[in-house]
């Protein structure tokens, strides 16, 4: 996973006074960024969910809903609850910015403005998102291996499981290992060992094709791989994958006592959240399970356990 | 940015603005004639709004007078100052009239 330096900067303008939104649209434009423009709260909304823009430039004083209103909705919304928005308003007493910025706006330039002062909060704005979006990336990554870390593993697998709960549908989990790794280190070093992991990381990902699966480097040798909305069935079709794939990208390893090439060991478990399987931690728990088993069977294999199955399912 | 020079009020308006003056002026002369008629009808509301939304867009575009104009405007529509606002919508017409623009 690499970090996208930001290009095509949408910000969406909401004002019901022409003037004003063809002003704002011509500093903006000016600056580069693409300008979405809405004259009232009600399209403001729609536009916010139909463009997902970068910023939102608010206006107060509109008819109908008015911007203190479009903005509680806008937070109220997961799509766009994170869009920072400015609020732009010729209402100018202290207490009117203090309700603003209390509703979550990011910051309040009263009006008339003066162009400068736009480009500059806009930019400040801008910035500010781009690096938090790159902070929380970088907090979500591992260092090594470019591919997420544990503790967006965690992350994601509490959210998966709820949502799996909520909708009575099939979570998998795989929990995976590299064989005799400490053997691979101890004879090719630590940096052919960092090697070898990058190599790994990206044949799973390369296997792993659909956007909602999430590979993450669970320990130090050790992946793992939340499948939602997956069978058993479909859970030992992807097991069987990442196990002979590895096998085939030959990665030398002499001293194994398993193949002439590096491999891995597989646990997997399904589950129906709630149904036999209670908590995220005994999903996990069975996978370990299943991993301890197919390294006891010789490695370089998968086994599996269908936690799904019930008398009523 | 305004300046007064010889009996002349000069607005400096940014280059990058240059398109969007002459409609910005243009929406200006048909607020004298919304805010005349909202008179008429003695509709303050309308009036207030008219003037809320020149005190916000006037200095923007560079014509500080245009916002003061405003400001006072809705100023005098909250408080029912028929003749005040009559005053305002003068200084407004007489300002459209001189103003000239010098773009930078």
């Amino acid at each position: 996973m690499s970090v996208t330096i930001y290009s095509g900067t949408k910000i969406l303008c909401i004002d019901d006074d022409r003037d004003v939104l063809n002003l704002l649209e011509n500093i903006l434009t000016g600056m580069g960024y693409e300008v979405i423009k809405a004259e009232n709260g009600q399209q403001g909304l729609i536009e916010s969910q139909n463009n997902k823009p970068d910023l939102i430039l608010l206006d107060v004083t509109m008819p109908g809903m008015d911007g203190y209103e479009v903005c509680r909705k806008m937070k109220e919304e997961e799509a766009t609850k994170d869009i920072p928005i400015i609020f732009i308003t010729a209402k100018d007493d202290d207490a009117d910015e203090d309700k603003g910025l209390s509703m979550g706006a990011v910051d309040y330039i009263r009006k008339p403005f003066y162009p400068p002062i736009i480009k500059s909060r806009v930019r400040t704005q801008l910035d500010l998102k781009l690096k938090t979006e790159m902070l929380e990336l970088l907090a979500a990554i591992d260092g090594l291996t470019n591919i997420y870390n544990r503790r967006k593993f965690d992350e994601v697998l509490e959210l998966e499981w709820k949502r799996a709960m909520r909708n009575n549908l099939p979570l998998s989990l795989i929990m995976s290992d590299v064989d005799h790794f400490k053997g691979y280190n101890d004879n090719y070093g630590h940096a052919s060992g960092d090697n070898c992991l990058r190599r790994i990381s990206q044949g799973l990902k390369d296997m792993l094709q659909r956007p909602a699966d999430l590979l993450a480097r669970y320990g130090g040798e050790e992946f793992a791989v939340i499948l939602p909305e997956t069978d058993y069935d479909g859970a030992i079709y992807i097991a069987t994958t990442l196990v002979t794939g590895i096998g085939n990208l030959n990665i030398p390893y002499a001293h194994s006592p398993v193949a002439g090439h590096v491999t891995i060991s597989i646990g997997v478990a399904t589950s129906i959240p709630g149904k036999n399987c209670e908590t995220p931690l005994q999903l996990i728990e069975a996978a370990d399970s299943m991993l301890y088993v197919a390294k006891r069977n010789g490695r370089n294999q998968f086994c599996a356990r269908d936690l799904s199955f019930t008398e009523n399912s | 940015m305004e300046e007064q020079q010889s009996g002349k009020i000069i607005a400096h308006v940014d280059n990058d603005l240059a398109d969007l003056i002459p409609g910005y002026l243009a929406n200006r002369k048909k607020d004298i004639a919304a805010i005349s008629a909202a008179l008429e009808k003695k509709d303050m509301d309308a009036v207030r709004i008219i003037g809320h939304s020149m005190k916000g867009s006037g200095g923007g575009y560079g014509f500080e007078t245009i916002t003061d104009i405003g400001m006072l405007m809705e100023k005098a529509a909250k408080e029912g100052r028929d003749k005040d606002i009559r005053q305002q919508v003068k200084r407004l017409d007489d300002y459209l009239c001189q103003v000239e623009i010098v773009y930078d």
